[in-house]
């Protein structure tokens, strides 16, 4: 499985409209494995029940059990899934029967979950971030490194067939010498959220928790973006600095933020962002470089400017890109990693970008207390299991 | 009423209405101008394809539907337009005030496929040069052809209107055998001024500019006999001046360093378009008295009446394209690269990016058109 592997786009014009499909190597999704990865989902919260809904539909998966220590959550669970339900995680670990846990927990039990996992030989499926810090987020890639057990994140948003075309422009240098990005995410989320996630289902408070959360709108939400947006540009950022506070959320940790990087080309980068923003939802990722501009848009929309043509895109006018074929980015996740387990690869998306982005979110927080730009560190490994 | 009137009335309107009824009513324009005009004009449609700046710093090569030629003009199927870096350059940045779209190029050659009623000169087949832009097939007007010798190939042709530029600022420098000439900047026309001085009889000639990235092109024995950067010229310090300074590069404020190069009594030929605003300071250190600035821009250039020094569009077109066949004039080494007009975005890249490479690039239409372009005669 190639890691680099790139879609091939095409791209044509109906009603004013561009309509942009593409192949991929989904086309190795076509064919059902001898053997599926047997998937525990573990975490019966908003995004539990998306990720085991994902196991499902990944064809080189299968939904092997489903775990949750409430006991509310797990009948809940017993009713959606025709799997075997389990409280105890302990047990879960033991059965002969998984391969594979997906772990959609709080952010501080990740590391301390995903250990016992690999102890017990199972490969690792983490929701984001990969940890609540870099150095939480070694012991994880350590432990399955020593268990010889796969190790991946959830920044399947990569999958986003915008994304994959927005990296491809990039790669193509339609956008010249990357000189500079922009994430704005303005959104609201109410004391709900922070209490239990967006529908409430899983309630508690780790999220307004330093400690437990690793931090606020930053590590729990603009983690995605800063994710995708290194690996559309291929950029690492080598420094950032921040100012954040919490101002209208019952919260330990910020609810809105602002950050300034630099990345290793020299461009630079910046982030706005507040979760207690009642006008219409703004998420934005800008990228610009010294031929054009590229606007990734919430729902899939990319406005690209150019000064270079690309396919039958002509230069010097704003292309409106908004008709992308629908992609379970999730599920595609899930299969690719039961692919990589199978061929014995690592994952498009292994612990070193999880670290990463830990580095990146830790150098921005500490660099509030400090009151000047703090160095994100390097990945101490040369890869990642 | 034609086109052009349409044009101009709904120019003046647009600026009274909403601007999104001004975008409509420009896109309907844009989708109606050719048929519209075509039928008012009672032209031919053609299709073809051209080289389209759309917005300032940027380039693209289209296909696109063009009209035919009027009873006086002739229909060329392009082979060679000639790419004019300096005036591109300054007219791709805007910097000389021109609107965007911009459909650039006036210079390049070809063949005769149809020629207007009221044509006299050309037949069908005929290989011309003249002013023509980035496109094939082009219109062109009788009295900006001229059939192109049959020793001479198309793509020294191509060189035309910028021959014509450098031969009538030549021809009012009014060089005498022997003088001495400074040649301020060296791109093509600057390249053109040097050789074209040399026939002219000047020596020696000096051909200078910011970096030595063109001498390759200027110094040899058809050209100029030493180059210096300006830094260089600079340095040589005071000495007795050139008897001609011929400032090629559209500098506004070069006309004063011009000034303090020329010898007491010398002239100073301005060739380039202007760029900006500049101001001249005559009296400054190191200007000579008796110095003349002579006004050289092609503008200027009369249609009808030759006299000494002020020769016509026509015998100056005649004379270069005679230069060629005669093998005066040598342009070979000067054409430094030939380019598909598909590859236009890239090309201009280049330009704006001031590559050193580029001297004088030749858009090769002969690809572009496997089956030729379609004409649709009136019948």
């Amino acid at each position: 499985m190639d890691s680099n592997a790139v879609p091939s786009f095409r791209i044509t014009k109906k009603w004013r409209k561009w309509k942009i499909s593409y192949e991929d190597d989904l086309i190795e999704g076509r064919i059902v494995p001898k053997k599926r990865l047997r998937i525990a989902a573990v975490g019966g919260g908003d995004i539990g029940i998306l990720n085991a809904d994902s196991v499902r539909t990944a064809r080189a998966a299968e939904l092997a059990a489903v775990c949750d220590v409430d006991s509310e959550v797990a009948r809940d669970l017993a009713k959606r899934y025709d799997v075997p339900v389990v409280t105890d995680y302990n047990e879960l670990l033991a059965r002969p029967d998984v391969d594979a846990v997906l772990l959609s927990i709080p952010h501080h039990l990740h590391t301390q979950m995903a250990v016992q996992a690999a102890l017990a030989k199972k490969h690792v499926l983490l929701e984001k971030p990969l940890a609540t810090s870099p150095q939480e987020a070694s012991k994880i890639i350590e432990a399955c490194r020593a268990a010889g057990v796969r190790l991946t994140v959830n920044f399947s948003f990569r999958y986003r067939p915008a994304i994959a075309l927005a990296r491809q422009l990039i790669k193509d240098d339609t956008l010249g010498k990357i000189s500079g990005t922009q994430i704005n995410l303005f959104q609201l989320k109410g004391t709900k959220f922070w209490t239990g996630g967006f529908s409430g289902r899983a309630s508690g408070d780790w999220r307004r928790s330093k400690e437990k959360a690793g931090g606020g709108v930053l590590i729990i939400t603009i983690c995605h973006a800063l994710d995708y947006l290194r690996y559309c540009t291929g950029l690492e950022v080598t420094r950032a600095y921040s100012e954040y506070g919490t101002y209208a959320s019952p919260v330990e940790v910020e609810d809105a933020i602002a950050v300034s990087y630099r990345y290793d080309n020299d461009a630079i980068g910046s982030i706005a962002s507040s979760t207690f923003w009642h006008a219409d939802k703004r998420d934005e990722v800008i990228i610009w470089g010294t031929h054009g501009s590229l606007r990734i848009e919430e729902n899939n929309v990319l406005r690209l400017w150019s000064s270079r043509s690309w396919k039958s895109l002509a230069p010097g006018k704003e292309h409106l890109l908004s008709d992308f074929p629908k992609v379970n980015y999730a599920s595609k996740w899930i299969d690719r990693f039961a692919r990589a387990v199978e061929n014995g690869v690592p994952h498009d998306i292994t612990g070193k970008d999880g670290w990463i982005n830990n580095a990146v979110i830790e150098a921005a927080y500490r660099s509030r207390d400090d009151g000047r730009a703090f160095p994100v560190e390097s990945f101490p490994w040369q890869e990642s299991p | 009423m034609n086109s052009q009137n349409i044009k101009k009335t709904l120019k003046r309107y647009k600026k009274s209405v909403p601007p999104f009824l001004g975008r409509l009513g420009t896109g309907i324009w844009n989708s109606l101008e050719i048929p519209l005009s075509a039928i008012l004009e009672r032209r031919a449609i053609l299709k073809g394809q051209r080289i389209v700046w759309p917005v300032e710093e940027v380039a693209d090569f289209e296909r696109a539907r063009f009209l035919g030629p009027t009873s006086r003009e002739a229909l060329v199927q392009v082979d060679f337009t000639l790419l004019s870096p300096g005036t591109e350059r300054a007219q791709l940045q805007g910097i000389v005030g021109n609107d965007f779209p911009f459909y650039p190029g006036y210079s390049g050659s070809g063949n005769i496929i149809s020629v207007g009623k009221k044509i006299t000169k050309f037949r069908k087949g005929y290989r011309v040069a003249g002013r023509i832009p980035h496109q094939s097939p082009a219109t062109v007007q009788e009295q900006y052809a001229f059939r192109i010798p049959d020793n001479v190939s198309m793509e020294q042709a191509a060189f035309i209107e910028l021959g014509i530029i450098v031969l009538q600022g030549i021809h009012k420098a009014q060089i005498q055998p022997g003088e001495t000439a400074l040649i301020l900047g060296q791109g093509l026309i600057g390249q053109l001024a040097n050789r074209l001085s040399r026939l002219a009889g000047a020596a020696p000639i000096i051909a200078a500019a910011r970096s030595k990235a063109k001498e390759k092109y200027s110094v040899n024995a058809w050209g100029a006999d030493k180059f210096l950067t300006m830094e260089e010229l600079n340095e040589a310090g005071q000495h007795d001046g050139y008897d001609v300074v011929i400032e090629t590069t559209g500098n506004a404020n070069i006309l004063s360093i011009a000034s303090c190069f020329a010898r007491k009594g010398g002239r100073v030929i301005g060739l380039g378009t202007p760029r900006g605003r500049g101001r001249i300071f005559l009296g400054q250190d190191g200007a000579r008295p008796g110095v003349r600035i002579i006004g050289a821009h092609i503008s200027g250039i009369p249609q009808y009446e030759q006299s000494p020094g002020l020769w016509t569009y026509r015998s100056e077109g005649l004379f270069f394209l005679d230069l060629l066949a005669r093998q005066k004039l040598m342009l070979d080494d000067l054409i430094s690269q030939k380019a598909n007009p598909e590859c236009a975005n890239s090309v201009y890249e280049s330009l704006l990016n001031e590559d050193p490479g580029i001297i004088g690039v030749l858009f090769d239409w002969r690809s572009t058109a496997p089956g030729r372009a379609k004409f649709h005669s009136k019948g």
